[in-house]
């Protein structure tokens, strides 16, 4: 997929697990491993939001765009 | 039986009107069965001699009608704006359209080809018709389930338009090979299905344009599914 998610290495910056994420944000285990995986094909921006929040970045220090 | 169970529970109770129709399938069925098991005698007893089939036919021109004040009509089958004979000379009358005379008859004992074609339609229509009552209650079941957006209900719902659209090609095959194989004087032919069966060609159409319905609204479900 075009657009990676780097939530594997801001994790392991902040030393959070995902367990520990998806009790913050919110968010169930489940739609943070299709996320994870790269399995997602479209990210609300209330989840987006949640996320940047609790590990404190911006979207782009968590999505980026390559083309192949 | 006829359940389509590989599906997650769902966590939101089916709601009453999907478990209503569920049950009235369900009866549906059960009844269904009953006229299939009752009918495969039956059926078998018209292939034989000894079964009583009586058949709706129309009476084929020419063909004379008297009445009683002793006027007679002389019906020669060339269409509309004919003509009528009085043989006692009166005013001609001039009936806009072919009158038909549609009778029935006690189909003869030994026409055992017109049996035959009768009895394979009675299987055929009574195939399309559990066709249909099963892949409805199979999309019923997966809407019990909480996925009624599913791919298998798309081709579900196919064939339940499919069946639709058979039952009236098969009527007239039917009546078209059956008018062949009558025998009987004077000439007459079965009663050909009239326009309230294509009815059945617009609900087959229609079934299909759900299908597509519910196509989109799979991929919507798949997208909303992939969607965190």
């Amino acid at each position: 997929m075009p657009v990676a998610i780097h939530l594997d290495d801001i994790l392991a910056e902040r030393g959070m697990t995902l367990t520990q994420l998806s009790e913050t944000v919110g968010i169930t285990m489940a739609n943070l491993s299709i996320l994870k995986t790269g399995k997602a094909r479209a990210i609300r921006f209330s989840t987006l939001e949640a996320l940047c929040e609790v590990l404190e970045c911006q979207p782009g220090d968590l999505l980026s765009f390559s083309s192949r | 039986m006829l359940l389509f169970v590989d599906m997650e529970t769902s966590l939101r109770p089916a709601g009453a009107g999907i478990r209503w129709f569920d049950r009235l399938l369900r009866a549906a069925t059960w009844l269904l069965a009953l006229l299939t098991v009752v009918l495969v005698p039956l059926l078998a007893l018209t292939l034989t001699e000894r079964g009583d089939i009586r058949l709706p036919v129309e009476l084929e021109p020419p063909y004379r009608i008297e009445f009683g004040s002793g006027e007679a009509i002389d019906i020669h089958g060339a269409g509309i704006g004919m003509y009528q004979d009085f043989p006692s000379g009166q005013e001609r009358a001039n009936l806009r359209s072919e009158p038909h005379v549609v009778t029935e008859i006690r189909l003869s004992r030994t026409d055992r080809d017109t049996r035959a074609v009768l009895a394979g339609t009675v299987v055929t229509m009574l195939a399309l018709v559990w066709v249909g009552l099963v892949n409805l209650r199979r999309m019923v079941a997966t809407a019990r389930a909480g996925e009624p957006f599913h791919s298998a209900n798309v081709r579900r719902l196919q064939r339940l338009g499919a069946a639709l659209l058979a039952w009236p090609v098969v009527a007239r095959v039917a009546t078209w090979i059956t008018s062949a194989t009558l025998d009987m004087v004077p000439d007459a032919s079965p009663v050909t299905p009239g326009p309230a069966w294509w009815v059945l060609v617009l609900l087959g159409v229609g079934m299909f344009a759900l299908a597509e319905v519910l196509r989109e609204g799979t991929a919507l479900r798949e997208l909303e599914q992939a969607t965190v």
